[in-house]
């Protein structure tokens, strides 16, 4: 009478019913603990009470029923222990007793069931030691022992049970060489201790292994490095350690990975590039280092990247940008250097790209705009330089951006106030001024908005998540009407519709007055350009200064503004204290370093002085351990310094990156740190 | 209906040997029926495995700590077929994201079971049939977007209750009769409503009468 609406106990009369070979009362409701009178029922075969809300503990009568074959009681309230006396049930095949209460331990006793096939003892809330006994219990073919509250390590008899296939329970023993054909291995969110067994996958059948939220330590077992077999594998959150590149192999039907939140070190192997069928990778949160392997765009399966949370180094590969699945990049949290490479651009499928917290600089490519179909973008906290592109605007799905403490300057531009779908706006941390797009008005989602300590002036635009005073404060000259802590916008600035009539009339007449000084003053300004052809350094307008040794000032500094081209993010090559470093082929033919000095505050021409003599200083230095200075150009727009350009990248880079120090022999090590040290005793740096 | 799944959730591994949790997580099971409606030409649920203990590490599917689901983000995948009252057993879903597909038929109106959503973006479909009134029940819902569909009927006046609406497009659809003008309803601009067959604003003052349509 399995499945309909029996409500009430069950009668202890139904026990007088001593013939009955097969009592189905599943999936009512009912109610009451299971009678003690059970017992009389000698001849029942098949007991299925699973699905009801009975309560109390399974008596210990149950042992009398020694003809019983199937039993099956999941699904409801009982507690207590498992009585010893289920031992007598010698020709039981099948014993599900999951998602009820239980308590206590797992009694010896059970290993006295040797026609056991199936047992399930999972979600419940057994605690202590798994009997040794269990690994008598031969024609075990499937182990459920998930979800309790097993302690210690896993008996060693367990190995014993050659037919398992399945089994899904706690912690690893260390005779697992016998269960060889053992496909699925499912040990999560138990307290299991010690190392994970060296017979893992001595078979080469194993799968699937899960063995998540434990307290496992030591290194990956050789014998789980070269299991070809494996499908899907999840170790997160242990305390697994060992050589990131030495751990683990090539697996051909690889699909799934994760081990993040463990002590996983050293470098990213290359191998993973191999795993064809791989889509999702993450190793967060241990702490490998190293640069990330371009060999990653080979994985071309590949759809979620977790690497965050690690001390990774280097730039991101651009290769990264050839996966065509990609949808999700998390890279955040490490010491990535160098631009966000171009190429990234076209992950057509991207929806979420986290670059938080690293060292990335350079200016932000346009290519991010190409992005259609992301809705979260966070590249806060790194040394991201120059303005905000209009091509983020372009990203209509956005709902989440996060720009904050980099070190952007120039205005916001008014393009981004198309992204209709923003809910979390966080600009906060730059240098950004000017006034705020009125453009921004129209941002109905954005529940969440932060622009605080920037050099923003203007009217705060007219929606609530400016409202409070951390949204907005430290800025330079903001106000906003109807908003506390803020002065309302001046009534000057209603003016311009009355003063832009008076404004044109004064415009034409300067214009005309200007442009008849203009005719007089070329004229005499033609005569003194026919007197000098090169400008020196001295007594010249100090607005208009372009020198370079020995060259045409002007044309150089057009040569530069088109080799770089126009300080693109494609030739940065990085960002320090006191500008961006590109890349320069002049189209006279030498390769040149650019060092862009930051813009300062309001183009302050003060220090132009203590500049001009430094440069001076530096240009008489033939030195050979310190970089040449070929020369300068400083205009109102654009300070730089001209350096030769040397191939192979800073000093710390090549000895950090152990292929190129690999190439620093000992006696070229020797001389370069001979080489630094020369140069602080002459310049005490 | 519940039971007879249990019941075969049991019967399987008795008979079959199958040794799959199948049944253990329900929301699991309700993304598995929406997905046997569904046909996906770009297998972007190919990672829909319905064997593992829970859809918590299926793609494109977000969790929460205690594994339930939050997050459905099928935004831009190719999609087609229709939705099925299974949705609404995602009971602490916050973000329903299924705009810029083909999804047909009608919204389910069990929908108005999720309680905790925040954000319904079905627009950029082929929706067809009325708005449901049950999406009145979910007070925390924040963006409703409807938009670009096949819908038909009125705006639910049960609509107007819904306090914390911030953003609701339901422009270039079949909608007709009045416009709500009370609550939320207020600020939503006049792009919201376009491209339908509304006859107006609410006239304010009067008894409420439905025009139908």
């Amino acid at each position: 009478m399995g499945i309909n609406n029996l409500i009430g106990p069950i009668p202890s009369s139904i026990c007088n019913l001593r013939h009955l070979t097969t009592l189905i009362l599943h999936t009512n409701s009912l109610i009451g603990p299971i009678p003690h009178s059970i017992g009389n029922l000698r001849n029942l075969t098949t007991l299925h009470l699973y699905m009801n809300k009975l309560s109390g503990s399974i008596p210990q009568e149950i042992g009398l029923l020694r003809s019983l074959n199937d039993l099956g009681l999941s699904y409801n309230n009982l507690i207590g222990p498992i009585p010893h006396s289920i031992g007598n049930l010698r020709i039981l095949t099948r014993l599900y007793l999951d998602m009820n209460k239980l308590s206590s331990s797992i009694p010896q006793e059970i290993g006295l069931l040797r026609s056991l096939n199936y047992l399930s003892l999972s979600n419940n809330n057994l605690i202590s030691l798994i009997p040794s006994s269990i690994g008598n219990l031969s024609n075990l073919t499937t182990l459920f022992l998930n979800d309790n509250k097993l302690s210690g390590s896993i008996p060693q008899e367990i190995g014993l049970l050659t037919s398992l296939n399945f089994l899904e329970f706690g912690a690893l023993p260390l005779e697992m060489n016998n269960i060889t054909h053992l496909k699925s291995l499912q040990l999560y969110e138990n307290n299991f201790i010690g190392q994970l067994s060296n017979g893992i996958c001595l078979g080469r059948a194993l799968e699937n292994f899960t063995a998540t939220g434990n307290h496992f330590i030591g290194p990956i077992p050789k014998s789980l490095k070269n299991c070809t077999s494996l499908f899907r594998v999840r170790l997160e959150r242990n305390q697994l350690t060992g050589d990131m590149a030495e751990s683990f192999g090539v697996y051909p039907n690889l699909n799934f990975v994760g081990l993040s939140g463990n002590n996983f070190y050293g470098e990213l192997s290359e191998k993973w590039g191999q795993c064809h069928m791989l889509t999702h990778l993450n190793i967060s949160n241990n702490n490998i280092s190293g640069a990330i392997p371009s060999q990653l765009g080979k994985a071309i399966q590949l759809q979620q990247l977790d690497l965050s949370s690690n001390h990774l180094s280097g730039k991101i590969p651009k290769e990264l940008g050839v996966l065509p699945l990609l949808f999700k990049l998390l890279l955040a949290n490490n010491n990535l250097s160098g631009s966000i490479p171009l190429k990234l651009g076209k992950l057509a499928d991207l929806q979420t790209l986290d670059l938080a917290s690293n060292n990335l600089s350079c200016p932000i490519p346009k290519q991010i705009g190409n992005l259609w179909k992301l809705s979260s973008l966070n590249l806060s906290e790194n040394i991201f330089v120059d303005s905000i592109w209009d091509e983020i605007g372009k990203i209509h799905h956005l709902d989440s951006l996060d720009l904050s403490q980099n070190m952007l300057t120039g205005e916001i531009p008014p393009l981004l106030g198309e992204l209709q779908h923003l809910e979390t706006l966080n600009l906060s941390h730059n240098g950004l001024f000017g006034t705020i797009p009125h453009t921004f008005d129209d941002l109905i989602s954005l529940i969440v908005a932060d622009i605080s300590y920037n050099q923003l002036e203007g009217p705060l635009p007219n929606i609530k998540a400016f409202a409070p005073f951390e949204a907005f404060k430290d800025n330079k000259d903001l106000c906003g009407n109807n908003f506390t802590h803020l002065k309302p916008c001046s009534a000057s600035l209603k003016k311009p519709r009355k003063f832009s009539v008076l404004i044109i009339i004064l415009l034409v007449v300067s214009t005309l007055f200007l442009l008849f000084a203009f005719i007089i003053g070329s004229y005499f300004l033609f005569q003194k350009w026919r007197k000098r052809k090169t400008m020196s350094l001295e007594g010249n307008d100090v607005k208009d200064l372009f020198t370079i040794w020995g060259h045409d000032g002007k044309l150089l500094y057009k040569h530069i503004i088109q080799g770089t081209p126009n300080f693109s993010s494609k030739h940065c090559i990085g960002t320090g204290g006191y500008g961006t470093v590109y890349k320069a082929e002049l189209p006279t033919g030498p390769v040149v370093a650019v060092k862009k000095l930051h813009s300062p505050e309001d183009g302050d021409i003060a220090d132009l002085k203590a500049f001009k003599s430094e440069i001076h200083a530096l240009t008489q230095i033939r030195h050979r351990n310190i970089v040449k200075l070929n020369g300068f150009c400083s205009s109102a727009e654009n300070s730089f310094l001209i350096y030769e350009f040397l191939e192979k990248g800073s000093l710390r880079n090549i000895l950090t990156n152990n292929e190129e120090a690999e190439k620093l022999d000992w006696n070229m090590r020797l001389n370069t740190v001979k080489g630094v040290q020369q140069c602080s005793v002459r310049f005490r740096i | 209906m519940n039971s007879s799944i249990s019941f075969l959730c049991f019967l399987l591994p008795i008979l079959f040997s199958v040794t799959s949790t199948l049944c253990t997580n329900s929301e699991g099971n309700a993304l598995h029926a929406l997905r046997s409606r569904l046909s996906d030409p770009t297998n972007v649920l190919q990672s829909w495995d319905p064997t593992l203990v829970n859809p918590c590490t299926w793609f494109h599917v977000t969790c929460d700590s205690n594994n339930h689901v939050i997050r459905l983000d099928l935004g831009n995948s190719n999609i087609s077929g229709s939705l099925g009252p299974e949705l609404g057993q995602l009971q602490h879903l916050q973000y329903l994201e299924l705009y810029r597909n083909y999804f047909e038929g009608k919204i389910p109106e069990e929908l108005g079971n999720l309680k905790y959503l925040i954000s319904m973006d079905l627009y950029d479909n082929k929706f067809e049939g009325k708005i449901p009134k049950s999406i009145a029940k979910l007070k925390s819902l924040r963006f409703l977007r409807l938009n670009d569909n096949k819908l038909t009927g009125s705006i639910p006046r049960e609509l107007t209750t819904l306090s914390n609406l911030k953003v609701l497009d339901v422009s270039n659809n079949n909608l007709c009769g009045t416009i709500p003008v009370d609550g939320p309803f207020a600020s939503f601009p006049m792009e919201s409503f376009e491209n339908n067959r509304f006859s107006g604003p609410e006239l304010q003052g009067l008894v409420p009468y439905d025009f139908g349509c």
